[in-house]
C-alpha cells in the first residue's frame, strides 16, 4: 500500500476544515500512472494493465479506474485492486454543478466502490456527464459553460462530495468541441480551485484543445494559474479532425500525443511544485505503441 | 441557473440539427422559450454552426440505446422513430431534466396504428420500472402504496400478446374489445421485469394504491370486489410480500 493512502480519510474526517494546501502533504505521490474504465482492458488490442505492471512498474505505478456507479468496476480493475496496488477515482457519471445530481443512492454507491478500491483522491472531469438524469441513454461529455456562475455552482458541488465521501476531489478540465462562457478555461478552473478550495487534475490534452480552439498559443493562461494546487495531470494522444469548413481535435487516447499538448506537459512538470500523478491515457493501444510516450514523461518527471 | 439552461440548449443542438439552423436563423425566436440571455445567444451563434456536428453519429448511437427499451413499439412505430430528435417530447425533457426513455416512449405513442400507443405505453412503464430506485421510502403507518418498481396498466385487451408476439419476433394479433390489467414489476435482486395480467379487482385494488392510501380504505376496496374480509387482509399481506405494495 501507498504510504499516504492510509491517512487520507482520517485526516478530512478529522480535519474538515483544513485548507487545502494544509491537507495536500497527506496526498501520496503515485508518480506515472495509467488509465481504465470498465471492459476497456478486454478491448482488442487494449494495454494489458497487468503485463505493463510486470514488465514496466514504473509506468504503472497506479491505476486511475474510470467508474460509473450503475457498472462498477470490472475484473481487471478488481485484479489490481486484490493486489493492494494504488488507485484513483475517475468519475463518469456525476455533474457537478447541479445539485439534484447528489442523490443519497449515487453516494452511497460512491462510498461503497470507494471503500472498496480506496482511491488516493476522487478526480474526473467537471463538465456535464449526463443529460438531465443519471440513467441509460443519457451519456455524453460537455465542458461547463465558462462563467463565474457556473464555476461556483460547480465549486460548491466538489464540496460537498469531498464532504460526503471523506476524499479530496480533483476537478478535471473537459474536452469539447464548442466552449461557451467569458472566461478562458484556466480562469474558469482558477475560480473553482479557489471557492473550492482543493486540487486540480489538468488534463493537457484537453487543454491543448481548448487553446487551439479559442486560437491561443498551448500555455497562454498558464502564468496566472495557481499550478501549486495541480496535484495530478493527464497526457493523452489526439487527432486533428475536419468537420466542414470546422477544424477540431479529438480527444481519442491515441499514443500520439500532440506537440502542443507536450508543450503544455512539460511547462506544467516544471511549474507545478506539488504534482502526485500523471496519468498516460493510452488505455485502448498495446504495450508497445505506448512505450515511448510512456518513456518520455518517465524522463519528464526524472525517472 | 442560466449555465444549466444554456447547456441543455446545447445538448439540443447536438441532437437536432433543425434547431441548430433555426436558432443560426433567427435566435431570439427559436430561444424563446429558453431561459437564455442575449449574451448567451450570441455565444452560441459565435460558436462555427460545424461544431454542433462533429459527431454526426452521435443522434442515431443515443436513438439506438433508446430503441433496445422498445422493441416491440419501434417494430409498429414507422417513421415516427426517426422524427424523436426533433419532437416537442425531447426538447422538453431535456430543458425538464427528464428521462429520454419516457420522451420516446410519448412520442411514439403518437405513431399511426392502433398498436403503437398501448405498446409504447406499456414498454414505457417497463422503463420506469428498471429505473426506479433500489429502495422506496416506506409508507405511513397504516398505509400502503404501489412501490416505484412497480406500475399497473389498463390497456385494450390483446395488447400484452402483441407485445409478446413482436418482441419473439412474430406477427401480432389485433387488439380486442375492452381492457386488460397488467402488473409490470422488476423483481429482485436481478432487476429483471416481468408483465402479467391481474384480473380487474386487482389492478383496481393496484391503481388506488398508485397513491398512498390506508389498508383499511385498500380492503375495502378488495371487497368491493368480491373478496371476503379474510381475504381482503390476506391479498394485501400477499402484495406486501412480494414487495408489490410498501
Amino acid at each position: 500500500m501507498s504510504p499516504g493512502r492510509a491517512t487520507i480519510q482520517p485526516m478530512l474526517a478529522n480535519r474538515p476544515s483544513a485548507s487545502f494546501l494544509d491537507r495536500l502533504p497527506h496526498l501520496p505521490r503515485l508518480g506515472l500512472g495509467v488509465s481504465t474504465e470498465f471492459g476497456a482492458a478486454q478491448a482488442p488490442g487494449a494495454l494489458d494493465l497487468a503485463v505493463l505492471r510486470e514488465r514496466h512498474p514504473a509506468y504503472a505505478g497506479f491505476l486511475e479506474i474510470g467508474i460509473e456507479t450503475a457498472k462498477g468496476i470490472d475484473a481487471d480493475a478488481r485484479a489490481w485492486t486484490a493486489r493492494g496496488l494504488p488507485t484513483t477515482y475517475h468519475y463518469l457519471d456525476i455533474n457537478l454543478d447541479e445539485p439534484e445530481d447528489f442523490d443519497a443512492e449515487w453516494l452511497d454507491d460512491v462510498r461503497r466502490i470507494a471503500a472498496e478500491i480506496r482511491p488516493a483522491w476522487l478526480c474526473g472531469d467537471a463538465g456535464m456527464w449526463h443529460l438531465g438524469r443519471r440513467e441509460r441513454g443519457h451519456m455524453l461529455l460537455l465542458p461547463p459553460i465558462l462563467t463565474e456562475t457556473a464555476a461556483d455552482a460547480m465549486a460548491d458541488g466538489i464540496a460537498c462530495l469531498r464532504a460526503e465521501v471523506g476524499l479530496e476531489v480533483l476537478p478535471e478540465n473537459p474536452p469539447g468541441a464548442a466552449y461557451l462562457g467569458d472566461l478562458h478555461l484556466l480562469d474558469f478552473f482558477a475560480r473553482v480551485l479557489e471557492r473550492a478550495d482543493t486540487g486540480m487534475l489538468l488534463d493537457c490534452a484537453h487543454l491543448a484543445i481548448f487553446q487551439r480552439l479559442r486560437g491561443l498559443p498551448p500555455t497562454a493562461g498558464l502564468d496566472a494559474f495557481p499550478l501549486e494546487r495541480v496535484v495530478e495531470i493527464h497526457v493523452a494522444g489526439g487527432s486533428e479532425r475536419r468537420h466542414e469548413a470546422f477544424a477540431w481535435v479529438e480527444d481519442d487516447h491515441s499514443p500520439e500525443v500532440l506537440a502542443d499538448t507536450w508543450t503544455i506537459v512539460e511547462q506544467v512538470i516544471a511549474r507545478a511544485p506539488n504534482l502526485r500523478a500523471v496519468v498516460y491515457e493510452c488505455e485502448r493501444n498495446p504495450l508497445d505503441a505506448c512505450l515511448p510516450g510512456f518513456g518520455r514523461l518517465a524522463t519528464l518527471l526524472g525517472g | 441557473m442560466s449555465h444549466l439552461a444554456l447547456r441543455r440548449v446545447m445538448i439540443r443542438m447536438l441532437h437536432d440539427p433543425l434547431l441548430v439552423e433555426a436558432i443560426y436563423a433567427d435566435p431570439v425566436r427559436a430561444l424563446a422559450g429558453d431561459e437564455v440571455t442575449a449574451i448567451e445567444r450570441a455565444w452560441l451563434i459565435a460558436t462555427p454552426r460545424a461544431a454542433w456536428g462533429t459527431d454526426p453519429e452521435r443522434p442515431a448511437r443515443v436513438l439506438a440505446a433508446l430503441l433496445a427499451e422498445y422493441p416491440a413499439t419501434a417494430r409498429v412505430a414507422g417513421e415516427q422513430v426517426a422524427t424523436f430528435f426533433a419532437s416537442s417530447q425531447f426538447h422538453r425533457t431535456v430543458r425538464e431534466r427528464g428521462s429520454l426513455a419516457q420522451a420516446l416512449g410519448e412520442h411514439l405513442a403518437g405513431a399511426a396504428g392502433s398498436l403503437a400507443a398501448p405498446l409504447a405505453r406499456l414498454e414505457a412503464a417497463i422503463a420506469r420500472v428498471r429505473r426506479a430506485p433500489r429502495a422506496a421510502p416506506p409508507a405511513p403507518p397504516g398505509s400502503l402504496r404501489l412501490n416505484p418498481h412497480a406500475a399497473v396498466l389498463e390497456l385494450p385487451r390483446g395488447s400484452l400478446a402483441a407485445f409478446t408476439a413482436l418482441r419473439h419476433g412474430e406477427v401480432p394479433s389485433g387488439l380486442g374489445a375492452g381492457v386488460e390489467g397488467l402488473l409490470v414489476l422488476r423483481q429482485p435482486p436481478d432487476g429483471e421485469v416481468t408483465v402479467e395480467e391481474v384480473p380487474e379487482g386487482l389492478a383496481a385494488l393496484l391503481h388506488a394504491a398508485e397513491r398512498t392510501a390506508a389498508r383499511g380504505v385498500l380492503e375495502v376496496l378488495a371487497r368491493e370486489h368480491g373478496a371476503d374480509p379474510g381475504e381482503a387482509a390476506s391479498i394485501l399481506d400477499g402484495l406486501v410480500r412480494d414487495a408489490v405494495l410498501g
